[in-house]
């Protein structure tokens, strides 16, 4: 009899065990459940009020709703302040809302198991380029009629609703974007007595001046280009793109590598001088941070990065003065050519796992303040903070706003107004030309292309044409020749 | 009657058995959830997916055969293998005996036994992370090493050369992970007898004809099951390759695992991935069962 409850009690604790284990995830709900209930309870006092922001929208929208909205990194103080009050700006709004943030940063290599495991936040900002990624495996709500009836839609700028445009449907609400650029640090060209080459420069003012500002005893390069990853193949293609280039074209329904074509060879003979000038860093083997690394402690002269991206890496974490940084175009391949380099930058995603009614009230999140003064002012004082902490802001240089637009000018007005900002060359936006990456396999091409690019840093006497068109052909055949373009 | 106090004691000692064989399974019922949820029904779904166009939000499609003929006609595939057998063999030529040597070293040791053992296995405390920082350091052009080479005259090395790269990144883990090793030889040294090495002694035993005669006899079980751990450790590397090389140049650092982590999580091919996986799978299988094997045959030995 003794044993019988033992044995009973003991399978008993064992099934609470394994209830408690099975129903891990589903904890929260309940507790989640009693917020949204009490916010029930909120906003129907306020709708039996009378007039408040939600009377005048549809019954179905005073639904208590909760939604995960993207969130800032801990240490970015002042984003998470200004985060904070635009949030207590939209829910007394809306206060059937319940927002929640998610601190997660976009990134290609994790985006697959946050969309596999269904936590990915309601929306999210991603990069420009993944629109097309994005959109094919339905990881992003299409916003096509969102967007369709929103008062602003004309108002967006067009270069930027491109890339988040897929086969006729709009993925995303533009943010700001970039054009590829290289950043030169001043000093190093002032402590070598080198004069700064012109703005509109070329492919042959860009060897000439890395020859003279390299030092190698010193552990100075003059150019540092990416080397390893994907991010190799990614800074190779501004290059190509400047010769006129093209990574893949598509008609018939099929996708055809062209990074092989004559445009191709020239950017990768650029490579090759300046691998052969010695004034790339010894490490080939550079990712991303690495890179402005180098560039930060002062090892490298220039880096290639999304316009201010460089800039900001260098005076905010790497300590050197703004006005030691000059941010410059790619170079043309020739005198008065254009300057054109790989578009990029981010644009607001909305999960499609989402039920209507949380994709609706994040798109209205996500466009509250869009072209508003409440928009401007947080920027205005997030600048402010960030004075008070010896921080410099580094604005972008393309916008969701048109801009010439009044709105556009109401920016430039505000960024004007304080002195820790970084500002461009006026030049320089003009000779700015942004290319969209390749749509199709975009990763799988720049890897090829990154293969390329490590055997000219690091095999002598390369037969360069050969080279492009065996990893054209390579990946034509795996890959471009697998694709099925819908029509 | 007797037969029916038979009948019933030997109820009474099957039901003692079923009793206990109730309680050593409700024991083991938690570790067999957990490895249900969280390995074998994972390798389950891993396999099954391989046969699968992977898609989360529309729903999976039966392909067939499709992702391993993808897969096999790729040459980044074969280029994958040949560099990971190249990293096994090195990590044998280069690491393997390190650690016995090192072991045997310090248990000849008359003093300071205990801080060579603490020195050694030192290394292995160091995070992933700061290690490869450290090591990109000591590879530098301006670094340590090759600051040193030039001051003695001597040419410098590019550590992350072609043929060089996966030759540094060895270096660099053996340095890292010999220590472990060196704990378990150590172990398995002081667990000689004694009397053996004081009869060698009187018999008037050279160093060598000890470490010969007694402590590598006695450590080949040891040695063999450790030597067929680290190829089946080794196999899976990619850690290093992706914090240090990318897999580059030229995909020369690219292992089996690493083109795996890219056909998922930078492709998003995860069928492919999958496809992948079930094939190392499969390789690891046979080589647990050869490790069984061997251990089964140097007990009866």
């Amino acid at each position: 009899m003794k044993k019988l409850t033992a044995i009973a009690s003991c399978v008993l604790l064992t099934s609470m065990l394994v209830t408690a284990c099975g129903s891990g995830g589903d904890i929260k709900e309940p507790a989640s459940n009693n917020v949204s209930s009490s916010t029930a309870a909120t906003s129907e006092t306020n709708t039996s009020g009378g007039d408040t922001a939600a009377a005048g929208e549809t019954e179905a929208k005073q639904e208590p709703v909760t939604i995960t909205v993207q969130g800032q990194k801990p240490d970015k103080k002042e984003a998470i302040e200004q985060l904070n009050l635009k949030i207590d700006r939209f829910k007394s709004a809306n206060p059937y809302v319940t927002i929640k943030t998610d601190d997660w940063e976009y990134n290609p290599n994790e985006i697959g198991i946050k969309m596999a495991a269904n936590n990915a936040p309601t929306e999210f900002t991603s990069y420009l380029t993944e629109g097309r990624t994005l959109a094919e495996r339905s990881w992003a709500a299409d916003l096509t009629t969102l967007i369709n009836n929103w008062t602003h839609k004309d108002d967006l700028n067009p270069i930027m609703t491109k890339p988040v445009t897929v086969d006729g449907k709009i993925y995303g609400v533009p943010v700001d974007a970039y054009v590829m650029t290289i950043t030169l640090n001043k000093k190093i060209f002032e402590e070598k007595g080198v004069p700064l080459p012109p703005l509109d420069w070329t492919w042959d003012d860009l060897i000439d001046a890395a020859k003279k500002v390299n030092d190698p005893a010193k552990g100075i390069a003059g150019f540092i280009p990416m080397g390893k990853g994907n991010e190799a193949g990614w800074n190779w293609t501004n290059f190509l793109y400047a010769a006129g280039g093209d990574v893949q074209t598509i008609a018939d329904g099929k996708v055809t590598a062209a990074f092989n074509s004559e445009a191709g060879l020239k950017a990768l003979q650029l490579y090759q001088s300046l691998k052969d000038a010695d004034v790339l860093p010894k490490n080939w083997a550079l990712g991303y941070g690495d890179a402005l690394n180098l560039f930060n402690q002062g090892r490298g002269a220039m880096v290639m990065c999304g316009s201010g991206n460089a800039a900001d890496a260098a005076i905010n974490t790497g300590g050197i003065s703004k006005d030691d940084i000059i941010v410059y175009p790619i170079p043309s391949m020739t005198k008065g050519g254009k300057h054109t380099g790989v578009l990029g930058g981010s644009f607001k995603v909305i999960n499609p796992k989402a039920s209507e009614q949380e994709q609706k009230t994040a798109f209205d999140w996500i466009t509250s303040e869009y072209y508003t003064d409440d928009f401007v002012n947080a920027i205005d004082s997030e600048i402010t903070t960030r004075k008070n902490e010896n921080k410099i802001y580094v604005p972008q240089t393309i916008f969701y706003w048109k801009p010439e637009s009044e709105f556009g000018k109401k920016f430039t007005d505000m960024l004007a107004k304080h002195d820790n900002v970084f500002t461009y060359d006026p030049a320089l936006l003009s000779l700015l030309e942004g290319k969209p990456e390749a749509e199709y396999e975009a990763q799988q091409t720049y890897a090829e292309i990154s293969t390329i690019v490590q055997k000219v840093f690091t095999t002598k006497n390369l037969d360069l044409q050969k080279v492009l068109n065996d990893a054209a052909s390579k990946i034509q055949s795996e890959v471009y020749d697998k694709i099925q373009i819908k029509q | 009657m007797s037969q029916e106090a038979v009948a019933r004691s030997a109820a009474i000692a099957a039901k003692k058995k079923f009793n206990w064989q109730l309680w050593g399974l409700l024991f083991v019922l938690p570790e067999i959830i957990i490895f249900l949820m969280f390995l074998w029904i994972p390798i389950v779904k891993g396999v099954v997916y391989s046969f699968y166009n992977v898609d989360f939000v529309n729903g999976n499609s039966f392909v067939g055969l499709q992702n391993y003929r993808d897969v096999v006609s790729s040459e980044d595939f074969w280029m994958a293998i040949r560099n990971t057998l190249y990293y096994m063999f090195l990590c044998v030529i280069i690491g393997f005996w390190v650690p016995a040597v090192v072991a045997i070293a310090v248990s000849e040791l008359k003093r300071f036994q205990g801080l060579a053992r603490v020195a050694g296995y030192l290394p292995s405390v160091i995070p992933a992370i700061v290690l490869y920082g450290m090591w990109v350091w000591f590879y530098d052009p301006i670094g340590p090493i090759n600051t040193m080479l030039t001051s003695l005259g001597l040419e410098q090395i590019d550590f992350f050369s072609k043929g060089m790269s996966m030759v540094s990144i060895v270096i660099m883990e053996t340095w890292q992970n010999f220590g472990g090793a060196v704990l378990i030889y150590i172990a398995a040294i002081v667990g000689i007898p004694k009397d053996l090495y004081e009869a060698a002694e009187i018999d008037g035993a050279s160093v060598w004809q000890r470490i010969r005669s007694i402590t590598l006899p006695s450590m080949k079980p040891l040695l063999i099951l450790m030597f067929l751990l680290q190829i089946i450790n080794t196999s899976q590397s990619f850690q290093a390759q992706m914090a240090m090389t990318g897999g580059g140049p030229d995909n020369a650092t690219l292992t089996y695992l690493l083109l795996m982590y890219r056909e998922a999580f930078t492709y998003l091919h995860f069928g492919k991935a999958t496809a992948m996986g079930s094939m190392l799978f499969g390789v690891m299988v046979v080589l647990s069962f050869l490790y069984l094997k061997l251990q089964r045959r140097s007990e009866t030995a």
